[in-house]
């Protein structure tokens, strides 16, 4: 019915099933809906020229300290700041690497070595575990 | 040593410079490779191996090279055998069987003062241009590794082959003369046009006075299926956007998409009530937008031959590159929906809810022209 009307009103393509909506890759089954980003994740991969890396088993080192550094050298801001807004899209399907991402996120303005290094490790965790799904199921399930 | 000195006396710079350098004479070398083919040379390789089989490597092949110079340099420039004798006087008896060889370069040697009158051509020849006087190199006219010999493309599969010599075929013209010169393009833009006048784009007006005018061109695509085949050839009219100025033919332009919270807010609500999730997609949104501002644009090339100069298209609709045109489309998009009994949310204005108190809900979430339905009401989902 619904389709009907707005195929009144537009041109309209049905695409059935959902399975690919703003690079976020849906896959339907029983035991609920699964959402990942591997082709977003490859792609990242690809631009950061991270595709032959080793992975690392953890987003971060559980002791890191990060903060705002004045001596360490400064990198392109621009990349910097595209890398990480990547990876804040990436965590709506992937909140393991949010926390990281969160850190990484709060030196925007000014972002330094040290820093570029924690982002990169981000992307050299992702490598190994590509496929992860986030998945949404029936409650208490 | 010395005779390096005197010999200098006699020879341009040039040539001094050329014959000095290690590295220039390796470059000679390097010139001179494809003349192993040929009989002479064939036969003082032989005999050097035969003289000096234990030397090492190295300078076996220095001995050989530096006969190979001696040969090939001897009918284009003296110097260069003077050079290789002087530098190894040793090489002068092994050069000795073949005679073009010998009987030259013996006489330069012990005389340095004769090589120059043997040649007295050849330094009359210096003044011509380099390009005139040097003949093509041999592997210039007959390349010693042709790129066939080592790419080829027998092992793709016929599909990809397929791909490979359309991608080289096929181009998409940059302007309008170009693609005129096409038949293919021009029916392109003529079902453009059609579809344009289908969808009563714009009226014909006499232009008023103290208007402005925007400009327009044709954008050119073809879209590939996923074979590499060609699926369509596409000629899309665009209004040159950036001649509008704010106030007189845009106001607003803000036009919103839907947030990612509200996308997963949806899925999550699918997943947990087990509703059906279904996708639509809009072509030519833009296009379906209804214009508000007055805006005057300029015939589309090629079409404006028939009318009148002073003709103009008022748009009615929509066009790709116009300012408002994202604006137009979510107006024209919110209005459809509301006239078919939804509710837009307050939260996220790319939300629209119908609810239903017999047959449940229907949410709908759009993001430009790509558009998410879901909910438990099978009726109003049905046939999508």
């Amino acid at each position: 019915m619904l389709g009907q009307h707005l195929a009144k009103n537009f041109e309209i393509k049905t695409l059935g099933k959902l399975k690919y909506f703003l690079g976020i890759e849906v896959v339907h089954s029983k035991k609920g809906i699964f959402i990942s980003q591997q082709k977003y994740i490859t792609n990242l991969l690809k631009e950061t020229g991270k595709k032959a890396c080793k992975p690392t088993s953890t987003p971060i080192d559980p002791n890191l300290k990060l903060g705002s550094v004045e001596e360490d050298t400064a990198v392109d801001k621009e990349m910097y700041q595209r890398l990480v807004g990547r990876l804040i899209y990436l965590s709506h399907t992937r909140p393991d690497v949010a926390f990281a991402v969160s850190l990484v996120s709060q030196f925007m303005h000014q972002p330094k070595e040290v820093h570029l290094e924690v982002a990169l490790r981000i992307v050299q965790y992702l490598k190994g575990t590509p496929g992860k799904e986030f998945c949404l199921n029936e409650m208490g399930m | 040593m010395s005779r390096d000195v005197t010999f200098f006396e006699h020879q341009s710079y040039f040539h001094q410079a050329h014959l000095q350098g290690e590295t220039a004479r390796n470059e000679d070398e390097l010139l001179m490779l494809p003349d192993l083919s040929f009989g002479p040379e064939i036969e003082t390789k032989s005999v050097t191996t035969e003289k000096e089989p234990t030397k090492s490597s190295q300078d076996g092949a220095d001995v050989r090279f530096g006969k190979k110079l001696v040969y090939t340099r001897k009918t284009k420039a003296i110097p260069e055998s003077v050079h290789v004798q002087q530098s190894k006087p040793t090489l002068l008896e092994v050069t000795t069987p073949n005679p073009l060889i010998y009987t030259k370069s013996t006489s330069d040697f012990p005389n340095v003062q004769e090589p120059e009158s043997s040649s007295t051509p050849l330094y009359e020849n210096l003044d011509i241009p380099i390009a005139l006087r040097k003949e093509t190199r041999k592997c210039t006219t007959k390349p010693l590794y042709p790129l066939a010999n080592y790419l080829s493309f027998k092992n793709f599969s016929p599909t990809h082959k397929a791909f490979l010599t359309s991608l080289n075929t096929t181009t998409t013209p940059t302007s309008l003369s170009e693609a005129l010169s096409d038949k293919k393009w021009k029916q392109a833009m003529d079902a453009t046009m059609e579809a344009l006048e289908k969808n009563s784009t714009w009226n014909l007006v006499a232009l008023p006075n103290g208007k402005k005018l925007v400009g327009c061109k044709w954008v050119y695509t073809i879209t590939y299926k996923a074979d590499g085949s060609i699926e369509r050839y596409k000629a899309r009219l665009v209004a040159k956007g950036f001649t509008q100025t704010y106030g007189v033919d845009y106001m607003e332009t803000f036009a919103p998409v839907a947030k990612m919270n509200t996308v997963r807010m949806i899925l999550s609500l699918a997943a947990n009530y087990d509703w059906n999730l279904q996708q639509f997609d809009v072509k030519n949104s833009f296009l379906h937008g209804k214009i508000e501002e007055e805006i005057y644009m300029e015939l589309p090339p090629r079409y404006g031959g028939k009318t009148t100069t002073n003709t103009v298209c008022k748009l009615k609709k929509a066009l790709y590159g116009l300012k408002q045109s994202p604006r137009a489309w979510f107006r024209r998009f919110t209005k459809v929906m509301i006239g078919l009994g939804f509710k837009q949310s307050q939260g996220d204005h790319t939300l629209f809810i119908k609810h239903s108190k017999s047959r449940g809900e229907t949410v709908l979430l759009v993001y430009v022209d790509d558009i998410i339905v879901t909910g438990d009401d099978e009726e109003e989902q049905q046939r999508c």
